[in-house]
């Protein structure tokens, strides 16, 4: 059931897609966390207008996030996407990008988990990716408090 | 970045409870801790006076907006220093902390929890995978679990009401100093013989322990108890935006059997996967707030790397002592909080 990983040494055993994944991921978060600053830099400078001004803000953040979106018409679900020239649709994007690097890696490892026919990882590496994918997608909705 | 990889490299074994010279109960004055609490205690009573005067009890905060990010760098920079000296996840520390004590709504200080465990995750995972002291075999099928669970406890936690949330985290974060203080870690955990769903999966393994200079093997058992406490940890995780180092290396260790280095750098690393899907949740209900979220972030990361050169230096068991009071009295008053008092 485990494919070539079965026969490897103990100490090599999915070196390949544990490697393949490393890499991704290496190159994933440090181009996330350079987004991050930059965008962050850009928000707090004023380089892009803001939603929310900085003045309105502070007596804001207080509220529950349901009650922050209703009164500032800050972005939810992927809203953001369409509203990129405004600074916290940035950072939004900055966020996005952080937490889709794990979702890559997934993908990055399914097609050496074929090739070696890992079907019992193959299978939890799909069903992670579908979890993953459906907490992305925003289809589960949240009833607000 | 490197330097954040070489952080969570270096804070992986933490030393047994007991080891080491006690000359003195707080170590010596050069201790870096002697000088980073007394000025975080005093940067969290002045955030209280602060939040008082600007009638942040009513949720009104008429304060200058500046002064909050710039005060919560400072904080989540000693954070994160103070979480690489006592071996544990930011988040534990920053959630409580920053809703105990900070004006932002429980709800986005959750999501900068879950974001701020993830960063950390994220930056340690390529050294910890490459090194091979982070076993992909035995992260993912506890990930699939635990992610799920994350998912549904975020989803479970936006739908509760954020006092009642924030009583339950603050109770948790009580049973975390209980779980510091009682539970006893074991650098190689004796397991007789490997269970059946653990061969089936085929989680075994081995890897180079420079400290012996040999490698070592390792195998585990209990895995389906294992899982259900990895799914009870996630929900939790997801709801209290807590990440779940604290309680899943007790897990693989004391539980499953893992060698304590690899339960550490797992558990790191399987933290990348589980706050993935459960701050997408977050990302989605709109819950990111980036005057809290890209301060934390920036600070707890310079923190982190701040607090690896000051690793040599510190006295880890005094060290984790003085966290679990810090813990203990964040809890407390996230719990209070939560409870309206």
């Amino acid at each position: 059931m485990t494919g070539d990983n079965a026969r490897e040494p103990v100490a090599q055993r999915g070196a390949e897609e544990r490697i393949a994944y490393a890499n991704t991921l290496n190159h994933g978060v440090k181009s996330g966390f350079i987004i991050v600053v930059i965008c962050f830099l850009i928000y707090l400078f004023g380089a892009l207008a803001p939603i929310v001004p900085f003045s309105e803000l502070a007596g804001r953040w207080g509220s529950p996030v349901h009650e922050f979106i209703e009164k500032t018409g800050s972005p939810s679900g992927w809203n953001w996407v369409w509203k990129l020239n405004s600074g916290e649709a940035l950072n939004f994007f900055a966020v996005a990008w952080l937490s889709t690097v794990t979702i890559v890696c997934y993908l990055r490892i399914i097609p050496i988990l074929i090739r070696k026919r890992d079907t019992i990882y193959l299978v939890i590496a799909v069903l992670e990716l579908a979890v993953m994918l459906l907490a992305a997608s925003g289809l589960v909705h949240v009833g607000g408090h | 970045m490197r330097k954040s990889m070489i952080m969570a490299r270096r804070s992986l074994p933490s030393p047994p409870a007991g080891e080491g010279k006690k000359s003195s109960p707080f170590g010596s004055p050069k201790t870096p801790f002697f000088f980073i609490l007394p000025i975080l205690l005093t940067l969290l009573a002045g955030t209280q006076a602060f939040a008082t005067d600007a009638g942040v009890a009513q949720n009104v905060d008429t304060s200058p907006w500046w002064v909050w990010p710039i005060i919560l760098f400072i904080v989540t920079y000693l954070i994160g220093i103070i979480a690489v000296l006592g071996g544990l996840g930011g988040a534990v520390l920053f959630v409580p902390i920053v809703s105990g004590f900070f004006p932002f709504h429980y709800d986005f200080v959750r999501s900068a929890g879950l974001l701020v465990a993830l960063s950390a995750s994220l930056a340690a995972g390529p050294g910890l995978l490459r090194r091979g002291l982070a076993d992909f075999r035995l992260a993912l099928p506890m990930g699939l679990i635990q992610s799920t669970a994350a998912m549904i406890g975020a989803m479970v936690g936006l739908a509760v009401p954020a006092h009642i949330v924030q009583t339950a985290m603050g109770m948790t974060i009580l049973a975390v100093v209980a779980i510091l203080f009682f539970a006893r870690r074991s650098e190689y955990p004796e397991v007789g013989k490997a269970d059946a769903l653990s061969t089936a999966l085929g989680i075994r393994g081995a890897y180079f322990e420079t400290t012996l200079e040999r490698e070592v093997e390792w195998k585990i058992h209990r895995t389906a108890k294992g899982m259900g406490m990895f799914a009870i940890i996630g929900f939790m995780a997801g709801m209290f935006g807590l990440g779940a180092g604290w309680a899943n290396v007790p897990t693989f260790n004391l539980l499953m059997g893992a060698p304590l280095k690899l339960s550490v750098a797992t558990s790191m690393f399987l933290l990348s996967i589980t706050d993935t899907s459960a701050v997408w949740v977050y990302i989605n209900q709109g819950a990111v707030l980036p005057m809290l979220v890209a301060p934390s972030l920036i600070g707890i990361m310079l923190g982190s790397m701040t607090g690896v050169r000051l690793l040599t230096r510190a006295k880890p068991t005094v060290i984790r002592k003085i966290v679990m009071i810090m813990l203990f009295l964040a809890g407390l008053r996230a719990m209070l909080k939560g409870m309206g008092i």
